[in-house]
């Protein structure tokens, strides 16, 4: 299956040109990406997983930026702290959390949050993110990335906690949109709506994960246009492209699979949208050949020339 | 919103003014996940395409087997010996016993050997606790906190009037324990899909010691000899390399031998990256 899916990938791969990446008419203009613009285009980055360790200390391949998972380096030595040194010499890093749970209404975690900012002034990463969900309640954790109801209460209260966050950490922080099943009676507005009044509200970025939006669409009934135009493209900071898993009546986010042409087409409308944007493929399971992700990320560097051009490079 | 709301008792929650808090929400959602509790269902959408419980099972699904796959990385000579869905239901007992607490899955099976211990049929079974702990003393000395390793060219700094008060500081990955089951060979046979050469789990003649350790990003274990884990317990208290000496009395034949052999055993321990300072 994974071989099929790759194949397929490989087919676009070898036909995309320039002149195959047209504008659809519902598609806002690319946003200015004149020097006076802040963001931070860091080029196209890969998640760092154990796996893949010593391949990319031996081979020291062409990839622009790493993100590795801030908790998987919470921990006092040993081989995961060695890799990251070593790795962090040869590339830029961000970090991505998974367990802040910025969306939950225990208090914050200070002890969480120490040794996430610990970790900061380790690596120094070009910026930290987290997602805009919650993850645990009444001092358990459930290691899932949980929807919150879109509605004012959840909007004022994410917000507060993101400036606490960072206010701590001393940075802006950025918040990723989950992937999500359910939807609450109790919601107000449209997931895109709530994200974006979060993220002015609280002052922070956003991470976007492309296969997260069309995952969502699937279970939700949207379009996938109404959430790629109705978020600021100021506050795009990073993209996530990742692959899932389709049972027909609802799609999950397993990120155990190739990235499928259905992501691929909304990377392109998204980046018609909002212009150069640091780009990675996020794959946490069932890990391929290395070489495999890599044909993945210049898949997704391709796509970026065709559709930016010089805007695009890194 | 733009789903396609089918009209049904399943969704017939509060309204908008008698909505639940964020509080509220999370703490049903929460109990819905680990004790099935339904109170959270009245607040879920059902769709033509998928009914709120549908969309809530993807979530309660998830919750057990990501905990479970947590368990299997971490005690995977368990999960080979009870098999696959004797390990998914001891798993499933695990997190109903002890959920999680902390934000990182490196600490959620900490709890094992407790449980293994004190729940049954896995009681009657003494030889998995006894493999809990090797593998939770794996995981630990893993990622056990970077320290400076002593060399045997340190040792040889040291002069001679010195040495009676020398203090030994074990590596901060020396961990040891006693076991009374084949543990050794169970786990190497698990953890080397090698299962049609799995042992029969048997009681040892006698109780044994196991050291793990990690030297420079390699873990690692082997038995102990009786005396040397004497000493290991005696640097492990504070003892000096004299009260090393005098622990060793009674198990060396000759007196005159004692600093012999705790220098000998020292020696291996340097020599191996386990110690970490001589002072």
């Amino acid at each position: 299956m994974i071989n099929k899916q790759v194949t397929d990938k490989q087919a676009i791969q070898n036909t995309l040109t320039p002149s195959d990446v047209d504008p659809s008419p519902n598609e806002k203009p690319i946003r200015d990406c004149s020097p006076g613009n802040s963001r931070e285009f860091l080029g196209y980055g890969m998640g760092l997983r154990t796996d893949y360790y010593e391949t990319i200390l031996d081979e020291l391949p062409e990839i622009d930026w790493f993100e590795v998972i801030s908790e998987n380096y919470m921990v006092k030595g040993g081989k995961a702290l060695y890799y990251l040194d070593a790795i962090r010499e040869h590339y830029p890093m961000v970090m991505h959390g998974v367990s802040l749970s910025i969306g939950g209404t225990d208090a914050l975690d200070l002890d969480y949050l120490a040794q996430l900012k610990a970790l900061t002034q380790r690596i120094e990463p070009r910026w930290v993110s987290d997602h805009l969900c919650w993850t645990g309640q009444g001092g358990h954790n459930l290691h899932d990335l949980m929807p919150l109801p879109y509605n004012r209460e959840a909007i004022s209260h994410v917000a507060q906690r993101v400036q606490q966050v960072q206010d701590f950490l001393g940075r802006q922080i950025l918040l990723e949109n989950v992937s999500s099943y359910v939807s609450y009676q109790h919601s107000e507005m449209s997931e895109w709506e709530f994200y974006t009044a979060v993220v002015e509200e609280a002052d922070c970025l956003m991470l976007l994960d492309i296969n997260n939006i069309y995952v969502s669409s699937r279970n939700h009934h949207f379009d996938v246009m109404d959430y790629i135009n109705g978020v600021p493209a100021q506050r795009v900071q990073q993209f996530h492209l990742a692959g899932h898993e389709d049972n027909d009546d609802f799609v999950v986010d397993t990120h155990d699979h190739p990235v499928p042409d259905s992501v691929w087409a909304l990377y392109q409308s998204a980046l018609k949208r909002f212009g150069p944007v640091s780009t990675m493929i996020e794959r946490d399971d069932r890990m391929p050949p290395f070489d495999e992700l890599l044909g993945e990320l210049n898949h997704a560097r391709k796509i970026g020339q065709a559709v930016l051009g010089n805007a695009a490079k890194q | 919103m733009s789903d396609h709301v089918v009209p049904s008792s399943a969704q017939s929650g509060p309204g908008k003014s008698g909505s639940p808090s964020l509080k509220d929400l999370q703490t049903d959602f929460k109990r819905y996940l680990m004790h099935k509790d339904g109170a959270i269902s009245g607040h879920i959408v059902s769709t033509q395409a998928l009914a709120n419980n549908a969309r809530l099972a993807i979530y309660s699904n998830a919750y057990y087997a990501r905990l479970a796959e947590s368990l299997e990385k971490d005690y995977v000579s368990i999960s080979v010996l009870l098999g696959e869905d004797a390990f998914y239901s001891l798993s499933e007992q695990y997190t109903d016993t002890y959920p999680s607490t902390n934000p990182s899955l490196r600490w959620f099976g900490r709890h094992m050997v407790d449980f293994l211990t004190r729940t049954s049929p896995y009681n009657e079974l003494p030889y998995l606790a006894e493999l809990a702990v090797f593998e939770w003393t794996f995981i630990t000395a893993f990622d056990a906190p970077d320290d400076n390793v002593a060399t045997e060219h340190d040792a040889a700094q040291i002069q001679p009037e010195k040495w009676p008060n020398l203090k030994i500081k074990l590596h901060p990955s020396v961990h040891w324990f006693a076991y009374q089951w084949n543990i050794l060979p169970l786990w190497q046979a698990t953890n080397h899909n090698a299962s049609d050469a799995i042992p029969v789990p048997t009681l040892l003649d006698g109780t044994e010691q196991c050291v793990v350790w990690r030297q420079r990003l390699t873990t690692q274990y082997r038995t102990l000899d009786h005396d040397e884990a004497i000493l290991l317990s005696c640097v492990a208290d504070g003892g000096d390399f004299s009260q090393m000496c005098e622990a060793l009395v009674g198990l060396v034949d000759d007196p005159n031998q004692l600093p012999m052999r705790a220098a000998s055993i020292l020696k291996s321990w340097l020599v191996n990256d386990m110690i970490s300072r001589l002072e």
